[in-house]
């Protein structure tokens, strides 16, 4: 006497549930492609002509003291590379996430420095001020927009 | 999230990376990088009316950095060095910086400068270890 064979039913169909964003337009391919274009540009040029570049950024660079032009273009590949990556990600979406967390990462631990410099004195006594809106309220903007990135794409992962 | 929210985060965020970069002392003290004196290439300072100019004398050129009041490195339009009142030659701009061949010998040297505008920056210095007379 064979005993019946009770089978977990198992679906391969993966649940449907609509994503709570579903049925928003997407948006933020005109976030990343501004982002990434800005990280673009101003990667290209430290990497073309970092001598120019240090002279003419609104932002005052030789306030920070010599050109050099090694160091310009170090950091010009990371500017360069997350530009790259923000642009890629409009296209592929499993990289959206990844590429806010990278230049969220990179603008926290740079916020981090400022005020690491500022407490031990090499910047100026006022520079926070200067540095408030570009370097914290910067940062903080793009993290809260990562963040909100990863709630919205939980339901994609 | 609206299109007009994308847009304006968008726009925030392209100029993130310009504004994070630098960020010099000149914005933020309200001019007291004027009161920097500081030769930041290893040469000598000098003020020229509100203009600083550095005079870094390596073994084979003289490198002459100009910047405005703030210290913002300034691009001439020309510059020429006489050696000793003889030799004449315009300093070339390489980088951000003017560079000249320096001769094997010279008490002194007659600089001129020519801003882009104003008038033109003129100033006699001794070369390295050499006093000047008066």
């Amino acid at each position: 006497m064979t005993r019946p064979v009770h089978r977990k039913k198992t679906s391969r169909v993966p649940n449907f549930t609509p994503a709570p964003h579903a049925n928003t337009p997407d948006r933020w391919p005109i976030v990343l492609a501004l982002f990434g274009l800005g990280n673009l540009v101003n990667g290209a040029w430290m990497l073309a002509s970092p001598a120019h570049w240090y002279i003419h950024l609104p932002a005052n660079v030789p306030g920070t003291g010599p050109l050099n032009e090694h160091f310009v273009r170090d950091i010009g590949c990371i500017f360069f590379l997350l530009g790259v990556l923000l642009l890629v990600s409009i296209r592929r979406r499993e990289l959206r996430l990844a590429a806010m967390v990278a230049a969220s990462a990179y603008a926290t631990a740079h916020a981090l420095v400022h005020v690491f410099d500022s407490m031990r004195g090499l910047l100026a006594p006022g520079h926070w001020r200067f540095d408030l809106g570009p370097v914290y309220v910067g940062t903080l903007l793009l993290v809260a927009l990562t963040w909100r990135l990863a709630r919205e794409e939980r339901p994609y992962r | 999230m609206t299109r007009i929210g994308a847009l304006v985060a968008g726009a925030i965020l392209f100029a993130l990376p310009f504004v994070q970069s630098g960020l010099g002392d000149g914005h933020a003290d309200g001019g007291a990088s004027h009161m920097d004196h500081a030769a930041h290439h290893g040469g000598s300072l000098l003020m020229l009316g509100n203009h600083h100019l550095e005079v870094v004398e390596g073994m084979h050129t003289l490198e002459l950095y100009v910047s405005d009041a703030g210290r913002r490195p300034l691009r001439p339009d020309a510059a020429t060095v006489v050696f000793d009142g003889g030799e004449q030659q315009s300093l070339e701009w390489s980088g951000y910086r003017l560079v000249a061949r320096k001769p094997a010998h010279y008490e002194w040297a007659d600089y001129r400068i020519t801003l882009p505008d104003g008038p033109p920056l003129s100033i006699r210095l001794p070369a390295r270890g050499v006093t000047m007379p008066g």
